[in-house]
């Protein structure tokens, strides 16, 4: 559960209501609610958007990132 | 004097939108202790930390409201132009003025000493109200400003957090949220949200999935003051 999944934003399930916001907004429909809390049901179809982050109301969503030059350097 | 009079200051103050709700007695009041005085562009009408210079009711021309930082920058906190007044936070709080004052255009104002400002209001219910009108709408306008300048001071420290951890993955990755970065900042994430959309925006910066690629390394440097 700790493990960063790269490619899909983490959820804090102490957080979480179970409110439902971020599974209503999120385009791609990655997004659904288990037993009052979100999960992601589709991180393949997630493409990091941030909508979900945007509107949970708790702060339970966040998308990590790696800052990096275009270089590469 | 010529034959062209000058206004009288009662024509100026009937000139002023926020009087325009004065009985002809609190008008002619005010217009009875105002003193006119004349700037040339460019020169000082008051400093800020003076004692209160009275209120300004301006007739004719601009004037620039500013501070002074403790390195000398300049920042205008407003400008204003005729028919509008200014100083009247010293007036009431009995303080020293707020702000520097200096004519942009060459200038004629009217002056009301503070005394004589307090005595007035005491008198004049509807004066009163002008005031408290016009005094609501400034704060609202400084409001505003504040937002302004803390983005503006935002946008410099995330610059730098961007460039310092774009600088330290190339030693080895680390990824970071927008909540630490807004925790890094002292802001919120939000505000964070919102700084990166504009360097997006302004193509310094590049959103690819989990990567924020630094497009622009220069004109980061230039946002961050470095
Ligand atoms: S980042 Fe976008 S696509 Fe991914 S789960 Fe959130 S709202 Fe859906
Ligand atoms: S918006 Fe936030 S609180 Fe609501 S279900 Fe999604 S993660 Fe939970």
């Amino acid at each position: 559960m700790d493990a960063v999944d790269p490619s899909t934003p983490s959820i804090d399930d102490d957080l979480c209501t179970g409110c439902g916001d971020c599974v209503a907004v999120c385009p791609a429909e990655s997004l659904a609610l288990r037993e009052e809390r979100a999960i992601i049901i589709h991180p393949e179809d997630c493409w990091y958007c941030g909508d979900c982050e945007e509107m949970c109301p708790v702060g339970a969503i966040s998308r990590s990132f790696e800052i990096t030059f275009a270089d590469g350097t | 004097m010529s034959a062209k009079r000058p206004h009288t200051a009662l024509e100026v103050m009937r000139s002023v939108p926020y009087f325009a709700h004065l009985d002809a007695a609190a008008m002619e009041a005010v217009a009875g202790k105002a003193t006119r005085r004349r700037y040339s562009r460019g020169e000082v009408i008051f400093l800020e930390g003076d004692p209160c210079a009275g209120l300004h009711v301006i007739q004719k021309g601009r004037i620039k409201l500013y501070k002074l930082s403790v390195e000398g920058r300049e920042q205008i906190v407003r400008l204003l132009g005729t028919g509008e007044f200014f100083n009247e936070v010293a007036v009431f709080d009995r303080g020293s003025n707020p702000v520097s004052a200096m004519a942009a255009l060459d200038t004629t104002v009217w002056v009301v000493d503070c005394s004589a400002m307090l005595d007035l209001v005491g008198k004049h219910p509807a004066l009163a109200a002008a005031i408290i009108e016009n005094l609501a709408s400034s704060s609202r306008h400084l409001l505003s400003l504040v937002e302004d300048l803390s983005l503006r001071t935002v946008s410099a420290r995330l610059a730098k957090l961007l460039l310092a951890q774009a600088q330290s993955s190339s030693e080895g990755s680390r990824r970071i949220t927008q909540q630490e970065m807004a925790a890094q900042l002292g802001t919120v994430r939000e505000m964070v949200g919102r700084v990166l959309r504009t360097f997006e925006n302004d193509g310094l910066i590049r959103f690819d999935r989990h990567r924020i690629v630094v497009l622009d390394r220069e004109g980061l440097e230039k946002e961050a003051m470095i």
